[in-house]
């Protein structure tokens, strides 16, 4: 049996999971834009986004121990590897070569719904938690704390877009990658 | 239509047929996340500790 006890599975498989999801989808993105192709460079950053927003849950969801110290270290890396990855990018040149090409007021628009559908679940859960003084199950004050964290760059990726920005255009796939991915896992 | 190498140099694969400008920047995501892929390989090779299997609520 891959999980022996309860306990094991509950705290392996929202890891293997991720990892299941995120591992393929990163080595294809990081394969296709060493190839040449604008959708893998695009592609890249978002799946870094989704796999930081998962150690930022990890890292409020469990106490110290060898798997906290890995996923701090690896939301160090991915913070900055996401911001190296967005700063190398020629936003112009993206730009030219995807406006017009792609439906931008589409994209902006759900990505800006969601964002601010995320961030204001996020802030009622932990009002209603404090006006009512319910306890919150720690795995949920997690993912409530990081969707709270996370889900402006959404609305800003957003924003950049419709007003059709050359950043808007760099980071919004990536912006649009974790809310995808936000019903799988 | 590939997108012109700002730094005069040829545009090629590995910079992404010119969209990407700063070299060093692109490396370093390059290794970077090949680093994050490796991580992700030792947290499932690890799996769950006696102290990680227990969260913060159950600890408390």
């Amino acid at each position: 049996m891959m999980y022996p006890t309860k306990e094991m599975l509950r705290s392996s498989l929202p890891t293997d999971l991720v990892n299941l999801l995120g591992m393929p989808v990163l080595l294809i993105s990081i394969w296709s834009a060493r190839n040449g192709r604008l959708v893998g460079l695009l592609l890249w950053p978002g799946v870094l986004l989704y796999l930081l927003y998962h150690d930022i849950v990890f890292l409020f969801a469990r106490t110290f121990g060898v798997l906290f110290l890995l996923h701090l270290v690896s939301a160090a890396i991915n913070f900055y590897a996401m911001a190296s990855l967005v700063l190398s990018m020629d936003g112009i040149a993206v730009q030219q070569r995807l406006a017009g090409r792609v439906a931008e007021k589409v994209g902006s628009g759900v990505l800006v719904g969601l964002g601010v559908l995320f961030f204001a679940w996020a802030i009622t859960v932990m009002v209603t938690a404090l006006v009512t003084r319910t306890p919150i199950d720690v795995s949920e004050l997690a993912v409530r704390s990081t969707d709270a964290l996370l889900s402006p760059s959404w609305i800003i990726g957003g924003l950049l877009l419709w007003r059709r920005e050359a950043l808007g255009y760099v980071v919004g796939l990536a912006c649009c990658f974790r809310p995808a991915c936000c019903s799988s896992v | 239509m590939s997108a012109l190498n700002r730094s005069g140099d040829p545009p090629d694969e590995s910079d992404c047929c010119g969209f990407v400008r700063s070299r060093p920047c692109y490396r370093f995501a390059y290794w970077g996340s090949l680093g994050i892929a490796a991580l992700m390989i030792l947290a499932c090779a690890i799996g769950p500790s006696n102290d990680d299997v227990s969260d913060k609520g159950n600890a408390a």
